[in-house]
């Protein structure tokens, strides 16, 4: 992952015999130059931010949530295989949160996977107001990976960003969507009832609506990509029920967040 | 008075299986609610919306409702109430025979005189309007009143009519009565023994194979046919003097209670016309 933190480890990188090449120290031999080369990294914090409103569990059969856990934790088990250390952060209803501590070495993906499966929807969540409220508690310098549904407004999402950006934290937006959210044609007759706060909207789901209602979405998802470029995040979505692992390696490597080394 | 009615109202309680019905309707018809991650967006959506009005009914609907009105209306037994016209009047033929047999004494008067109270409790049962005729059978036939209304009329000429001493000859009567009934939907009653010796003719045989009618004491009082032979004559000696036996004797109780009515009712048109035949038959 990219460095972010001033915190420097020194890792080798390669072995070279012809001097001066290299800006490593030499060693002393019997009159052969070894010389050693070595990268400076710096070691990163992360901080996953999970949301586990209710709206993470709709729709039915396309469980967002299972996804944002499986890329929770692999996006863990990747900052803990590079040595950097993770926090995990279940927001919950009403403003709550379940914070873990920093875990720093491999051996802690195991809890943090604990953590993560321990996350179970539920409750009304105001994302914005909860990274505001997470960016009051916690400083950075560090990188905040939000993976949510983002379904919210932006302007109150923006808020939690720049909150978080203001405590020095390089913010990626993880985008969690259903396909049926992006193009709601299972959709029967009904009232459309919202799964956090139980608010209902009747409307005749005709097809000229759902045109209108996928208009909508992209123009959604288009001001989140807006939002990520005004306050210099990243953003990647991820469709539910898709590959995790196509999607980190390749979105995520797309935008320069995970390399290969 | 005229108009509609009901002849049952608590049948309007069968009008609930209409409130069932819309009931059933609205519980298939309810709007399924559909949970979605958020409304925000689906706000902006310029969709018409659902009307409020959870009472869309189909024609199905309509067609069930339909049925279950009429049965519940049939439950009500609704009925319409008109102002009726006058009811033809019925007529009540009185045929009475006034021949010398009914002079005879029974047990409890003259076959005469009950018969003639016979007629006047039948005159006192008939409705107000009914018609009655009397036509009386002896040797000749005459008519003691035309179809009239007039019941005490009636009762007169029923008081004045007498048991004479002549013979019977229901025949030209009998059929003055076929005539009054071809003309006219008619009752009749007939009054003569006549009809006592017919059904004399239907009492099983006796053990002589003779056919008679029974005194009051039970024995046999003359024979129509005989089975001729001496054996036969000495049997019918030896019942003699034994006296009749207990079947007999029953027999004979069963004759004088219906020789005591000493008449027969006949209500229609039609046995009637059968009785004039059967009298006809029997006078050839």
């Amino acid at each position: 992952m990219q460095p972010a933190s001033r915190s420097k480890r020194i890792v080798p990188t390669s072995r070279a015999t012809i001097p001066g090449t290299s800006t490593g120290a030499p060693s002393p031999g019997l009159g052969t130059l070894l010389v050693r080369g070595f990268t400076a990294e710096r070691q990163v914090a992360f901080h996953l931010l999970l949301d586990a409103s209710a709206s993470m569990s709709v729709p039915a059969g396309e469980d967002k949530l299972a996804a944002a856990r499986e890329l929770a934790m692999a996006l863990a088990f990747i900052a803990l295989a590079a040595n950097d250390t993770v926090r995990t952060t279940v927001l919950l209803a009403d403003g709550q949160a379940r914070v873990s501590r920093l875990h720093g070495h491999r051996g802690a993906a195991a809890h943090v996977a604990e953590e993560l499966a321990a996350a179970t929807g539920g409750g009304a969540l105001g994302l914005g107001a909860a990274l505001e409220a997470y960016a009051a508690r916690h400083a950075g310098p560090g990188v905040a990976i939000v993976v949510s549904d983002l379904m919210s407004e932006v302007d109150d999402l923006e808020r939690g960003v720049r909150a978080l950006r203001a405590r020095r934290f390089a913010v990626v937006l993880a985008h969690v969507v259903a396909p049926s959210e992006l193009d709601p044609r299972s959709l029967r007759h009904g009232v459309l009832r919202d799964a956090e706060s139980d608010a209902v909207h009747a409307i005749r789901l005709t097809s000229a609506a759902m045109a209108e209602y996928r208009a909508v979405v992209a123009a959604h998802l288009a001001a989140l990509r807006s939002l990520a470029d005004r306050t210099r995040s990243l953003y990647a979505r991820l469709v539910a029920g898709t590959s995790v692992g196509d999607f980190v390696t390749g979105d995520l490597a797309r935008l320069g967040f995970v390399r290969r080394r | 008075m005229s108009g509609p009615g009901i002849a049952n109202p608590l049948g309007a309680l069968a009008f609930l299986a209409l409130a069932v019905l819309v009931l059933l309707y609205l519980r298939s018809r309810r709007r399924q609610a559909i949970p979605v991650a958020t409304l925000f967006l689906w706000r902006r959506v310029r969709a018409p919306l659902v009307e409020h009005r959870s009472f869309r009914p189909d024609l199905l609907f309509w067609l069930q409702a339909a049925i279950l009105a009429a049965l519940a209306a049939a439950c009500l037994r609704p009925y319409l109430e008109r102002a009726a016209g006058a009811a033809p009047a019925a007529r009540l033929l009185v045929l009475l025979d006034v021949s010398a047999s009914m002079q005879a004494r029974e047990l409890d008067g003259v076959r005469f005189d009950l018969a003639r109270a016979r007629v006047q409790s039948e005159l006192a049962g008939l409705p107000a309007g009914d018609e009655v005729m009397i036509v009386t059978a002896g040797a000749r036939t005459s008519v003691g009143l035309r179809w009239s209304t007039d019941r005490a009329l009636a009762r007169s000429r029923l008081e004045e009519i007498t048991a004479l001493d002549v013979p019977t000859d229901l025949t030209p009567a009998l059929e003055l009565a076929l005539a009054e009934a071809r003309v006219r939907a008619a009752r009749a009653s007939s009054c003569s023994p006549t009809s006592r010796r017919r059904r004399a003719a239907s009492r099983p045989r006796s053990r002589h194979g003779r056919v008679g009618t029974h005194r009051a004491d039970g024995r046999q009082r003359r024979h129509r046919r005989c089975g001729g032979g001496r054996a036969a004559v000495r049997r019918h000696a030896r019942h003699q003097r034994a006296g009749p036996g207990p079947e007999l004797r029953a027999r004979a109780a069963a004759g004088r209670a219906r020789c005591a009515r000493g008449w027969r009712h006949v209500d229609t048109a039609g046995a009637l016309a059968r009785g004039a035949r059967e009298h006809l038959r029997d006078a050839a």
